[in-house]
C-alpha cells in the first residue's frame, strides 16, 4: 500500500518527467517542431482573453456530451434488448461483432455522404464509437449480475419491478461507469476528427485551423485543450464513481 | 391462509419429487423421490445426508426457487407449490431462506441490508425498525449497522444474513448449512444464539447440516436423506432436554444413540 502522500508526490515527479522531457525536446528539435511549454501556455492565456478558448471548448464539449448520452442510452439498450431475448441475440449478435470492428473513424466519409457536413453527422460519429463500448461493457455486466441475489430478492418478497431497481441496477451500474471511462477519450477523438471535417468552432477546428497555417503553437495548444478536457471528464466520473458506489461490488 | 389450527400441520411435503434432463424418463436425471414430510409450528428439524443426496434441492422446493417435478407442497392446508404451479418464492413472505452464501447486498451497509425486506413491502413504520435494531443487536452487531458487508468476517455476515431474514419475521426460516464455513468457537456461538433466537421468536425451522453434533444439538427431530434418487431413509425423534448446551451436546444422555443411528445411516449401514 503506498500512502495518499506517496500518490501525490508519484503523481508530481510524473508531471515533472514529462513537462522536462517536452521542455528538452522542444531545445533539442526547435520550436517550430515541438514548441516550448511557455508558448503554448501563452496561447492559452491569449486565447482565453480573446474568448476563443471558451467557445472552443463549448463547442467541442456540446458535441461530445450530446453523442455520449446517445451513445450511452443506445448502448445500454441494445445490451438490455439482446440479453432479454436469447433469439434477438443469437440473431443480431453476428452483425453487432462485425459492425463493431468497423473502425468508426474509417465510417466517416459514409456519415458525410449521407448526411452531409452539417452538425448531424458529428454528433453520429461521436454517438457511434460510444455506443458499442458501452453495448459490450453493459452486455458482459448483465452476465454478471448475481443471480442469487436476485433470488435472494425474490424470496425476501421484490417483485420483478423492485429487482431491477435493488439489484439489477446498481449490479450494473459499475459496469456502465467503467464503459464510459474507456469510452470517454475514443469519444473525443471521434468529435475532433469531426471538427477537422467541417466546422466554424471546437478544439478540432483550432487544430486543423493553426495546421493550414503552420502553426506548431496552435496544434499543441489543441492537443492540450482535448487532453485537458479528457482529464476533466474522467475526473467527474471519479467523483461519481466515489459518490455512487458504496461497499465493494464482487467484480471491483 | 393464516388459520392456526392446531390440528393442520404448519408444513406439509406430499410426496414431492424433482428431475431434471429430457422429457423422455430414460433421459431424466431424478434428484429427490417422494418425499414425505410433515413439519409442525415451532419444530425445529434438521435435515441430514450424504453430499448428493438433495439436502439444498429439498431447501430450494421448500422456499420455492425451484419447482417440483412431482408431488405438492402444502402449508397451513393450503397447496402453495405443485408440479405445473407457477412460482413463488418465498412462498408471499412465509418462508424465510438463510441460503449457504450469506447473498448480502455488497452495496448496502448491514443496517441498510436488515432494511431491505422491510422497504420491499413500502416504508418501513417505527415499530419495524425498532424490530430490526432489536434483532442487530441480537445478532451482536449493533457496532456494525454502518459498515459494509465486506468489511465483516464470514461470522458476521452469516449473523447478518440471519437477521435479513428473521426481520420481516416469516412464521418458517430454512437454513442451509449457515455454518458450514466457520471456525468451531464461532459456529458453537452462533449455535446458541441461534437456539435463543428460535425459542424467543417461535418460529419452525428447516436447517440443513452435515455435521451429525449439529443435528443432535439443534433438531427436535432428525430427518435423514439417503439414495439416489434421495428419499427420506430416516426420520429420528430427539429426546434430549431443552435447554440444550450445543457445544457439550456429547455429554448429553441419550446422544451417543442418536448419534450411531445417524451415522449408520449416513453410511448405509442398515441397522
Amino acid at each position: 500500500m503506498i500512502s495518499r502522500v506517496g500518490v501525490t508526490a508519484a503523481k508530481v515527479i510524473g508531471c515533472v518527467f514529462i513537462f522536462a522531457l517536452w521542455q528538452t525536446a522542444s531545445v533539442l528539435l526547435g520550436p517550430n517542431w515541438v514548441p516550448g511549454i511557455d508558448a503554448v501556455l501563452m496561447r492559452l492565456l491569449s486565447e482565453a482573453e480573446k474568448g476563443t478558448l471558451f467557445r472552443d471548448i463549448a463547442a467541442t464539449g456540446i458535441l461530445f456530451a450530446c453523442g455520449t448520452l446517445i451513445g450511452l442510452v443506445l448502448g445500454s439498450a441494445l445490451a438490455c434488448i439482446l440479453r432479454l431475448s436469447s433469439r434477438v441475440d443469437q440473431m443480431l449478435q453476428p452483425f453487432i461483432t462485425a459492425v463493431m470492428s468497423v473502425p468508426k473513424l474509417g465510417l466517416v466519409p459514409l456519415l458525410v455522404l449521407w448526411f452531409g457536413t452539417g452538425w448531424l453527422p458529428k454528433v453520429g460519429l461521436v454517438s457511434l464509437t460510444v455506443l458499442f463500448i458501452v453495448f459490450s461493457l453493459t452486455y458482459s455486466g448483465i452476465a454478471a449480475i448475481d443471480q442469487r441475489l436476485v433470488m435472494t430478492a425474490r424470496v425476501l418478497g421484490a417483485t420483478s419491478r423492485q429487482v431491477t431497481r435493488r439489484i439489477v441496477l446498481p449490479s450494473l451500474w459499475p459496469f456502465v461507469l467503467t464503459g464510459l471511462e474507456v469510452a470517454l477519450p475514443w469519444a473525443l477523438s471521434a468529435a475532433i476528427v469531426a471538427e477537422y471535417l467541417s466546422s466554424q468552432l471546437g478544439v478540432g477546428h483550432a487544430i486543423e485551423q493553426a495546421r493550414q497555417m503552420s502553426d506548431a503553437v496552435g496544434v499543441f495548444y489543441g492537443i492540450v485543450l482535448a487532453t485537458a478536457l479528457v482529464l476533466i471528464c474522467n475526473g467527474g466520473i471519479a467523483v461519481l464513481r466515489h459518490t455512487t458506489i458504496k461497499g465493494r461490488q464482487e467484480d471491483q | 391462509m393464516h388459520s392456526n389450527d392446531p390440528d393442520i400441520p404448519l408444513l406439509h411435503l406430499d410426496r414431492l419429487g424433482i428431475s431434471y434432463g429430457g422429457p423422455g424418463v430414460s433421459e431424466r436425471l431424478s434428484i429427490l423421490e417422494d418425499i414425505n414430510l410433515t413439519v409442525h409450528e415451532g419444530e425445529f428439524v434438521t435435515i441430514m445426508g450424504s453430499s448428493g443426496a438433495g439436502k439444498s434441492t429439498l431447501l430450494n422446493l421448500i422456499a420455492q426457487t425451484l419447482s417440483p417435478s412431482s408431488g405438492r407442497i402444502i402449508f397451513r392446508g393450503n397447496v402453495v407449490a405443485g408440479a405445473g404451479m407457477p412460482q413463488d418464492p418465498g412462498c408471499d413472505r412465509q418462508i424465510g431462506y438463510v441460503t449457504q452464501d450469506d447473498n448480502l447486498l455488497p452495496w448496502q451497509t448491514v443496517w441498510e441490508n436488515l432494511l431491505f425486506p422491510l422497504s420491499l413491502a413500502g416504508r418501513p413504520n417505527t415499530a419495524d425498525i425498532d424490530r430490526a435494531r432489536r434483532l442487530l443487536d441480537q445478532v451482536g452487531l449493533s457496532d456494525w449497522g454502518g459498515h459494509y458487508p465486506h468489511q465483516l468476517s464470514g461470522g458476521m455476515r452469516k449473523r447478518a444474513s440471519l437477521a435479513r431474514t428473521l426481520v420481516y419475521n416469516p412464521p418458517v426460516v430454512l437454513m442451509d448449512e449457515p455454518f458450514g464455513a466457520l471456525d468451531a468457537e464461532t459456529r458453537a456461538q452462533l449455535q446458541e444464539d441461534l437456539l435463543k433466537l428460535w425459542e424467543a421468536e417461535r418460529k419452525t425451522i428447516l436447517f440443513v447440516t452435515h455435521d451429525i453434533n449439529e443435528a443432535i444439538a439443534l433438531g427436535d427431530r432428525v430427518i435423514v436423506l439417503s439414495g439416489s434418487p434421495g428419499r427420506v431413509a430416516l426420520e429420528l425423534q430427539i429426546d434430549i432436554a431443552r435447554p440444550r448446551s450445543p457445544e457439550l451436546i456429547f455429554k448429553a444422555p441419550g446422544f451417543a444413540g442418536n448419534y450411531d443411528a445417524i451415522r449408520a445411516q449416513l453410511r448405509g449401514e442398515p441397522q
